[in-house]
């Protein structure tokens, strides 16, 4: 088969892993090398769905004997396969980082044989990479399900990230739609990995980072951010991706989706930020008798409604922690106004004229003591209304697909959670 | 600035660094600040006003640079180069109030976010920034018979010298040829060092090598593969990557 052939195949099957960033290693070129790791990470185009792309993100292999349900590479589908041998998926990586058409290589695969000799053969195509080429640039490799540690630190030692995804939010669905992975075989190595950043800088210097598919089974908002919220507290996770479900295979356990659910990523991929830079916790958001997000709002619009008592915020008064936690203040407007605010009373006037965007914080905040209307509509029905009205405006807006500029998290991501109005 | 004149009158400078340094130099001396510097080039006169043309002069110009690096900082002179690079109309006058508030200031300026002039010129490098950032990602090499690189593009602001610094650390066993055709300047590197000459000095017959069409044929039938059709978002896509960029991406181009 020819490569051309070959990397059509392979890129289609690896389009559904979304992670793509290239940010978080500090690779630098020596030994007059190719290529480099830029610290923030560049995307290099974005693709019709409006999705950076910023590495080269194949397969090796789509081939797999496993038979994941809700994959389209599992074993019992009847599609086309093809593999890669390590030295074209070298080449094609070297060639296309010349031509500056990317920033680096995401490698990932079906499993073939078993899986060590799967990630034998991912090292080797990286080895050549980095040892032929000499080439510094950004590598990405998956770790295989049921990899021996052996082989972790094999391949840990020669890229820059590595992921494992978890996929399904719970162990009763990972049974039920990947009956041979075992939990184990992720959680396990997961824990190792971790354990070997700490100790040794070379591996694995940008740190793990796992997936989660959503909506393909029936765990709630809530659950899915617990494990989540566990995911970056016991293993270190720089980053938890959520993937709306493409529904590709007709299965019956899996539900039939007209539509993967975009607005519902986006609302985790909002509350995730709330959880690493805004300082909630999960059950300041959810909990059991509320397990999911109103998605006509964002979370922390959604959560102050179910708080208002903490409301309004006396804007001139409230703590950093608590000014962020007013919807619309992100953690640029917090810190303007920590700052004006040692000079000067703050008014609504002086918050427009420092380009804090009041559009939403107003129903949640006083100024020296002044509500922005009257205080009768210091109420939460009237509010959620008038946010949903404004939210609405914007999602109809974008013609019929949700325009979700929050769509995948890049490098635009480490900006907006530093400037981002949530 | 108490004890300044602000007069009312338009300076002209010549376009370059020297020129604006030269113009701030002239109000130090004078005491006196216009209402108005511009480009000489994009000056358009009306019958009541009489500009007045700032000579360049180099003496004049690297007294204020060093006067910036000694008694400011290192930061405001990088604002200083960043924002003279763009292509901003107001720069200049923003840059003539920026560094006489430094003046004043010290190594604090940067911190002055309530004064205009230096909001106004960190906005003006940041923009400058972002687009060299932008196209630090967009830029794209066609590989020429000799194996050498060449690139070329567009921009709104003169970011060749980030685009030439990024790729000698980045590219640095390639040689390489980095055409800005808004200024026609053009970045060549040797693998040791860059330097950069006027496009329309050098002979540009570009040969293509056997391998360029192979991968970049690859490469547009990657880009195709990749997006996921039920999540297409042309809107999503163009915001992240305008048009204007488009003409020198080849994947965007079926
Ligand atoms: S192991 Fe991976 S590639 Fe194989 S069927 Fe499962 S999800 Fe798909």
């Amino acid at each position: 088969m020819e490569v051309a052939e070959k990397l059509k195949i392979l890129a289609d099957s690896a389009k559904y892993d979304v992670s793509c960033s290239s940010s978080g290693s500090d690779r630098k070129n020596t030994d007059k090398g190719i290529g480099n790791a830029s610290l923030c990470g560049i995307c290099h185009s974005f693709s019709a769905d409006g999705r950076c792309i910023s590495l080269l993100k194949i397969l090796m292999t789509n081939s797999c004997i496993y038979d994941c349900k809700y994959c389209i590479n599992r074993a019992s589908n009847n599609i086309q396969r093809a593999c890669f041998t390590p030295q074209e998926i070298a080449d094609i990586t070297i060639n296309f980082y010349r031509r500056n058409y990317i920033e680096g290589l995401f490698l990932s695969s079906g499993i073939i044989k078993n899986p060590d000799y799967t990630m034998e053969m991912l090292c080797e195509a990286i080895s050549i990479l980095r040892n032929k080429y000499h080439f510094n640039g950004y590598i990405h490799a998956k770790t295989i399900p049921g990899a021996s540690q052996d082989m972790i630190n094999k391949l840990g030692l020669l890229v820059d990230r590595m992921s494992i995804n978890i996929e399904l939010p719970s162990n009763q669905s990972l049974k039920l739609l990947a009956p041979n992975k075992e939990k184990d075989a992720i959680l396990e190595p997961m824990k190792y990995i971790k354990n070997t950043v700490k100790q040794d800088r070379k591996f694995v210097r940008a740190g793990q980072t796992t997936q989660l598919i959503i909506g393909a089974t029936p765990e709630s908002d809530f659950k899915i951010l617990s494990l989540a919220e566990g995911m970056y507290g016991k293993m270190n996770m720089k980053r938890v991706y959520y993937s709306a479900y493409v529904p590709l295979n007709h299965d019956d356990h899996l539900p039939a989706l007209k539509k993967p659910p975009l607005l519902r990523e986006n609302r985790l991929y909002q509350a995730d930020w709330l959880l690493r830079f805004y300082g909630f916790k999960v059950e300041d958001l959810l909990d059991d008798s509320h397990q999911n997000f109103n998605e006509l709002l964002d979370p922390k619009a959604d959560w102050a409604l179910h708080n208002m008592d903490y409301f309004p915020v006396e804007i001139n008064k409230a703590d950093y922690y608590t000014l962020l936690r007013v919807p619309g203040i992100g953690v640029l407007s917090a810190k303007k106004i920590m700052a004006a605010r040692k000079h000067h009373k703050l008014t609504f006037e002086s918050l427009k004229k420092m380009r804090v965007v009041l559009k939403r914080a107003k129903y949640f905040i006083t100024c020296d003591g002044k509500y922005f209307a009257s205080t009768s509509f210091f109420n939460s029905n009237l509010i959620s209304s008038a946010l949903i009205h404004d939210e609405r405006k914007l999602l109809i807006d974008s013609t019929d697909t949700v325009q979700l500029s929050l769509f995948e998290p890049t490098t635009k991501d480490r900006v907006e959670c530093i400037t981002g109005q949530l | 600035m108490h004890h300044w004149t602000v007069i009312d009158c338009t300076y002209l400078y010549d376009g370059s660094l020297e020129g604006i340094l030269s113009v701030v130099y002239t109000c130090l001396k004078d005491k006196q600040i216009p209402n108005m510097v511009i480009e000489e080039e994009n000056y358009v006169g009306n019958l009541f006003e009489q500009p007045k043309m700032i000579s360049t002069n180099l003496d004049h110009s690297s007294y204020i640079l060093e006067q910036i690096q000694e008694k400011v900082s290192d930061l405001a002179l990088y604002y200083v180069y960043t924002s003279f690079l763009s292509s901003d109309k107001k720069k200049a006058n923003a840059l003539l109030h920026y560094i006489i508030y430094a003046f004043k200031y010290g190594f604090k300026i940067n911190q002055m976010k309530s004064i205009d002039c230096v909001i106004e010129v960190q906005r003006i490098a940041k923009n400058v920034k972002y687009e060299a950032h932008r196209f630090s990602g967009f830029i794209r090499f066609k590989e020429l018979e000799n194996k050498f690189l060449y690139a070329e593009y567009e921009s709104d602001n003169d970011i060749l010298t980030f685009l030439a610094d990024h790729f000698s650390d980045r590219l640095q066993q390639e040689i390489w040829m980095i055409h800005d055709k808004t200024r026609f300047q053009i970045a060549l590197y040797n693998r040791d060092e860059y330097i950069i000459v006027d496009s329309k000095t050098i002979d540009l017959t570009i040969i293509e090598s056997d391998q360029e069409d192979y991968y970049l044929q690859l490469w547009k039938d990657y880009f195709k593969n990749i997006t996921i059709k039920e999540r297409e978002n042309r809107r999503c896509q163009r915001s992240f990557m305008p048009k204007k960029y488009w003409k020198y991406l080849p994947e965007t181009k079926g």
